[in-house]
């Protein structure tokens, strides 16, 4: 059984995704898009399919799983998934920092949160993003239960008494 | 003279006691928490409160069983493999757990955490450099 694309279907698709992950990449996936139709490769022409199964097809690049092209699809073709690829994944690493920084930026802020208000809640389990304090009590469990999947992730913490100095184990 | 680089200053000067850092401790993508850990070169591994392997959903009792000795006694905890995260950094590690509920304390100790990384402590000013050990 052959399994085919629409390729306007996915042309629109990836457009989908660009404008909603990378207004950038957009641009140059148009650049992209005009020389591949420059070249005749046939993706600017809605009707036509790409054989997902075929026995001459070449892997597919990397970060486009499961698309196979033919063998004899122009070279411009394959260039154009290669570097959508490339874009998302390196759209991925962004965010993946961006995040991290971020819940940096907000574990900073629990920490002053935390100098400040300590005694407070000495004994006590607490969830505290940035400087919001999210939940306190005596049960661990009631306390993360409030603060589970929230992002920036809250620091869930048990605030220890002020007792002696603590020499070690 | 030698010379270090590294690639994130934390500034613990805000820390009650202790060289407290932000560590998260995720099993998969829907279970993971963040806590406050302090870095413990005495401490052969990395031991968190009970607590923590409960909010995980973690099998507790399944975990190896490992005792480990204080100057003053000694504790049972269960070891469990999470993927250990702390600022730029994040690697599996086997942490344990200790078994008594309100265990007073989180560390990241030599094996699973200071292992893993190149630190460099300047307490003077509260200052700790931290780079993955191979960068």
């Amino acid at each position: 059984m052959t399994l085919t694309i629409d390729q306007a279907c996915m042309r629109q698709s990836l457009a989908g995704f660009f404008a909603q992950h990378g207004g950038g990449l957009m641009d140059s996936f148009a650049r992209e898009s005009a020389l591949s139709n420059q070249l005749g490769s046939g993706f600017s022409n809605g009707g036509d399919k790409v054989d997902m199964q075929s026995s001459t097809a070449r892997q597919s690049p990397p970060g486009i799983p499961g698309i196979q092209f033919p063998a004899e699809q122009p070279a411009s073709h394959l260039d154009l998934l290669a570097h959508v690829g490339r874009g998302r994944a390196a759209l991925s690493r962004l965010r993946e920092r961006e995040r991290r920084r971020e819940q940096r930026r907000t574990d900073e802020l629990a920490l002053a949160w935390l100098a400040k208000n300590r005694a407070t809640y000495a004994g006590r389990w607490i969830a505290v993003r940035g400087c919001e304090l999210l939940a306190s009590g005596m049960n661990a469990q009631e306390v993360y239960a409030r603060a589970r999947g929230q992002q920036p992730a809250p620091l869930v913490v048990k605030i220890e008494s002020e007792g002696l100095p603590f020499a070690g184990w | 003279m030698h010379t270090l680089t590294f690639s994130v200053l934390r500034n613990y000067g805000h820390s009650w006691s202790g060289i407290e850092v932000p560590v998260t401790l995720r099993v998969d993508h829907h279970r993971s928490v963040d806590l406050l850990a302090k870095v413990d070169t005495g401490a052969e591994f990395c031991i968190f409160q009970r607590e923590y392997a409960d909010m995980l959903e973690l099998p507790f009792e399944a975990g190896e069983h490992k005792r480990f000795a204080t100057a003053t006694g000694a504790f049972d905890t269960r070891g469990h493999s999470v993927t250990l995260s702390s600022f730029d950094f994040e690697f599996e590690s086997v942490v344990f757990f200790a078994t008594e509920v309100n265990f007073p304390r989180n560390v990241l100790g030599r094996q699973g955490w200071l292992d893993r990384l190149r630190v460099g402590l300047v307490h003077h000013d509260q200052r700790l450099y931290l780079s993955k050990y191979d960068d």
